[in-house]
């Protein structure tokens, strides 16, 4: 309030515009019930925020498209620059944003190098161990491990009660259903998962870019 | 590939003539053009033409003017929408263009200020008639008198006597109910700059439209 203890301008502007506070618009409203003066200004904003917003937009001269085209360049993008996008995009998603995040990431990442580096230095030490000694060592290590793998899960699922249930009853589908029967419940397990596995790849990664998905919603 | 027109020889329509291009946003356009289609260049300009047209119509105030810079605007834009970072909104993009691509134009135009009385650095009365600066004639040719017409107004007048920041971000405000935040970002100044060139430019308009009052 100024010294006749009428708000400023500005806030009767302000006020117009939407943009003062609850506190602030309680205290302009009651003082405007009693003062013509700035009931008069209010009226006055209002009108200039009413002349401006129905100010009109112009069009350009017919064939304003046309003579814009005449000069765009109009290339396809290649298949591998969208994958370079998605890359791109995908790198900056799981990129650390911190220096904090950064200094981690480089830790996590430097720590195999630096045992992994440890470890062969510490083998070529050694006069005993020749390079195809340590490959064939190597690979059979790699081999007994995939196949202890593959055992251990072939158990474990085997050993699973749901696993019983469809040996048990696998039979009984046969007897009733006939092997057509059992055909076509296998299709169906199959394309419902093809259908989520789907869905997931869309929803995870796949972006809704494509001119034929947009034709596909507008149908 | 055929995105706009019947694939050749399947006598089918592809899937963008089912396509309503209208429905989409502006970002899945943009990525429509940058997969290469022309429609969707085209309605991209065909959303954006008004708007930028009319923003540029009121920085130079010049019909023919305006289209060239608005038709520059929309050249400059297309040409690089692979290199558009979708992060952003596309209206910011290219009013931030349009804008700049205004603003420009009226450096160029007037790189002084000029006075119809001549220069200010002139010694002599013989320099000072060479410098001053004649009107043109007072007959409006149709295209002008269109023009005046559309720019005649009381308000229009008074926008026009604006600063060109100023009338930027009222237009911007006012007539395409951008947020100030959005504004911010168009003209490439602080948020509280752009509350000041609103508040300043609504304030001399006050002033300018004043007689209209009495």
């Amino acid at each position: 309030m100024n010294e006749h203890n009428h708000p400023a301008a500005d806030r009767l502007e302000a006020f117009v515009e939407g943009t003062l506070q609850d506190g602030d618009r309680a205290v302009l409203e009651s003082h405007l019930l009693t003062c013509p003066a700035c009931q008069t200004q209010v009226e006055e904003w209002r009108g200039l925020f009413s002349a401006l917003s129905s100010l009109p937009q112009f069009d350009p001269s017919v064939g304003f498209a046309n003579r814009v085209m005449e000069h765009v360049r109009i290339a396809p993008r290649a298949a591998w620059q969208e994958w370079t996008d998605r890359a791109g995009a995908l790198a900056a998603r799981i990129a650390p944003k911190t220096n904090y995040g950064w200094s981690l990431a480089v830790a996590f990442l430097a720590l195999p190098i630096l045992l992994g580096g440890s470890a062969i230095a510490w083998l070529v030490s050694k006069s005993y161990i020749t390079t195809d000694a340590l490959m064939g060592y190597t690979r059979d290590s790699i081999i007994e491990g995939l196949q202890g793998v593959g055992s251990t899960v072939i158990t474990f699922v085997m050993q699973t009660e749901l696993t019983a249930w469809v040996v048990a009853n696998i039979g009984a589908v046969i007897s009733t259903a006939g092997v057509t029967g059992l055909g076509a419940m296998l299709a169906g397990a199959g394309s419902l998962t093809v259908l989520s596995t789907w869905v997931l790849y869309r929803n995870l990664f796949r972006s809704p870019s494509r001119e034929s998905d947009y034709a596909l919603y507008s149908l | 590939m055929c995105r706009d027109t019947a694939c050749p020889g399947t006598g089918s329509p592809s899937p963008a003539r089912i396509l309503d291009y209208s429905t989409l946003t502006d970002q899945q356009v943009v990525q429509l053009a940058r997969d290469g289609s022309e429609r969707a260049y085209r309605e991209l300009i065909g959303r954006y033409q008004r708007p930028v047209f009319s923003l540029i119509y009121r920085l130079v105030r010049d019909r023919e003017k305006a289209e060239d810079l608005a038709q520059d605007t929309f050249i400059k834009v297309l040409n690089a929408i692979d290199r558009y970072n979708p992060e952003y909104k596309f209206s910011s993009w290219i009013f931030k263009i349009a804008h700049n691509t205004g603003l420009d134009h009226l450096r160029r135009r007037r790189p002084d200020t000029l006075s119809l009385d001549g220069s200010p650095h002139a010694r002599t009365a013989a320099e000072t008639e060479a410098s001053t600066i004649t009107p043109e004639s007072q007959d409006e040719t149709p295209e002008q008198f269109t023009e005046n017409r559309e720019l005649g107004g009381e308000i229009e007048v008074a926008m026009g006597g604006l600063r060109a920041e100023y009338r930027t971000a009222i237009v911007l405000c006012h007539v395409e109910g951008r947020p100030y935040e959005e504004i911010a970002e168009i003209m490439d100044v602080p948020l509280g700059t752009v509350k000041t060139y609103i508040h300043r430019g609504r304030k001399e308009l006050m002033q300018k439209l004043e007689h209209l009052r009495c």
